[in-house]
């Protein structure tokens, strides 16, 4: 007798095991755009099995601007308005690094005294940023008070920016060729004051969120991306820092003389978030050092802006009185100058990572195009490798962990 | 409230010491403004310079700063060769409607007596006079 071979599906074989009413129960979650720890209008699809996150997908582009796009119509020296509007609260940062890449571009030697005001400027901002960073963090794993301790003190500092640049969050203060204007008679008391009791403020936050037991359980072995995996990523700033890599362009790559300051780059192993928390715990730290040092070099007096006939614009008395000087202000001021045909690319260490201007000139009064290398982009590519396989829970605390801003992500 | 003098809030045009306005339209503010918000036209004004609005022949016959369109860089105030537009220290503007954002030559005008370091002379003084907004409740340091 023939035997038929019975051919059963395999969808069948499992309807015939005995169902066990959890497994493989996969549930769709869409966190965002309107979730409050996701730092602005982040969505993550999340793929969750219980409480596990099997796969996390972040759609982004709910902040798209058209930044870049909008460069491209602006004049040379109008494009740091834009610039500073990129990551928000780093603008100061993204400001540098723009006019560095056009300085580059045409060649132009930037006095000492505006560099060091930039790196001072820059580093106030840093601490500021990672202020936000700081409060926020602690915020998405359910301490509140330490939120209310970093706003306040970074209220001090935007009414350093304020009193420095006339704004508080979108400065525009440094253009190509140094900065706007000197720096106000009593900012350097203001600063000394502020620097002065920074590490009281330091020591507050270290003894509230550090020591913390809940605050360590929730973060430590939480969102481990490893050396080799962070490499791979193309991670920088912190986030790499954290992996073991020491990895900073204010080291690598010197600009704005960082290379003549005396700090440390803090790396620590475990790549988890514990360990993104205290490399930017310390990194405030080493900010709050280049600060004192740059201001001490301050007190030197010295040139706020290049003296390039293109890039400065006449003193005021001289293009009232003398036509010529006016007709050149005019020029200045409405056409603006070209930049010689080229293309270049300069980074900088922002407070997220690796900020980098991709720059090309065809000559015009105009760039012909701006490409802009955004920390938080890419950062937050490594994202789903970080989540993937950890508590739902855990996915707010890494993405605090990674400062991502969506302003920088989608530009 | 205190506020860095620096602070860049809400413009203001301002007239020198005869009471005549400071700004010639030449048009330059609004050839550096990065976010196109100064709209002005300009006009010829033959008279002596006691009748005429402005200090010089040329003077802004509608002059306009749309605020919803504004950035507040301060690019216009460095670029105007003649010191006629300002940054005041007003930060309080909420409107109703998108339209109240257009502020026009007048309220620009007016906007400088509300600053608290200035007071007007006795020629400017009718001119400060026509406004009715009263000063800023600020301090500047």
């Amino acid at each position: 007798m023939q035997t038929k071979e019975i051919v059963v599906p395999t969808s069948s074989i499992s309807m015939l095991r005995k169902p066990d009413p959890l497994a493989d129960t996969q549930m769709t979650v869409s966190m965002g755009p309107q979730h409050p720890s996701t730092h602005g209008v982040l969505r993550l699809e999340l793929v969750l099995d219980g409480e596990t996150v099997i796969k996390a997908v972040p759609d982004i582009g709910y902040l798209h601007t058209g930044i870049e796009k909008t460069m491209e119509k602006e004049k040379w020296q109008q494009v740091v308005t834009v610039t500073c509007r990129m990551d928000y609260l780093n603008s100061m940062g993204n400001d540098l690094g723009y006019c560095l890449a056009v300085e580059k571009l045409m060649g132009v030697e930037v006095p000492r005294r505006a560099q060091d005001i930039r790196v001072l400027l820059t580093e106030l901002n840093r601490l500021a940023s990672h202020q936000v960073w700081f409060g926020t963090h602690a915020m998405d794993i359910g301490g509140m008070t330490a939120f209310f301790y970093a706003f306040t003190e970074r209220e001090r500092l935007l009414d350093l920016f304020e009193c420095v640049s006339g704004a508080r969050l979108h400065q525009s203060y440094f253009i190509i060729g140094g900065v706007r204007w000197e720096l106000p008679d009593n900012f350097l008391s203001l600063c000394a004051d502020f620097l002065g009791t920074y590490p009281k403020f330091l020591d507050e936050c270290r003894r509230l969120i550090t020591g913390n037991r809940i605050f360590q359980r929730r973060t430590k072995g939480v969102g481990r991306i490893s050396r080799e995996e962070a490499i791979n990523w193309g991670l920088s700033g912190p986030t790499i820092r954290g992996s073991g890599v020491n990895w900073d362009i204010r080291k690598a790559e010197p600009y704005s003389g960082y290379d003549t300051y005396d700090f440390r780059v803090p790396v620590y192993d475990d790549g988890d978030v514990w360990s993104r928390y205290l490399v930017r715990m310390e990194e405030m730290e080493e900010s709050w050092k280049i600060c004192n040092q740059a201001l001490e070099r301050l007190k030197e007096p010295g040139e706020f802006m290049s003296d390039h006939p293109k890039l400065k614009l006449p003193a005021r008395d001289l293009m009232k009185e003398h036509i010529d000087v006016m007709i050149h202000h005019f020029l200045l001021a409405s056409e603006g100058f070209t930049v010689p045909i080229g293309e270049v690319y300069q980074s900088i260490e922002s407070a997220r990572g690796e900020i980098g201007f991709y720059v090309v000139s065809d000559g015009a009064e105009r760039p012909y195009r701006v490409r802009v290398r955004a920390p938080s982009f890419v950062n937050l590519a490594a994202l789903p490798a970080m989540v993937e396989g950890q508590l739902l829970a855990d996915v707010v605390a890494v993405i605090g962990s990674i400062d991502i801003v969506l302003g920088d992500v989608d530009r | 409230m205190t506020i860095y003098r620096r602070f860049r809030g809400e413009h203001f045009l301002d007239v020198n010491e005869d009471g005549k306005e400071k700004c010639v339209s030449c048009f330059l503010c609004a050839a550096a403004c990065p976010a196109d918000a100064i709209y002005i036209e300009g006009a010829e004004d033959a008279r002596s310079y006691e009748e005429r609005h402005s200090m010089d022949h040329r003077y802004a016959k509608i002059y306009q700063i749309d605020y919803g369109r504004c950035i507040l860089c301060g690019f216009c105030v460095d670029a105007c060769p003649t010191d006629a537009i300002n940054h005041g220290h007003n930060f309080e503007w909420a409107v109703y409607t998108p339209g109240e954002m257009v502020k026009d030559k007048e309220y620009l005008l007016a906007n400088k007596w509300r600053e608290p370091d200035v007071t007007p002379n006795e020629n400017q003084r009718h001119l400060a006079a026509k406004q009715k907004m009263g000063k800023l409740n600020i301090i500047l340091k």
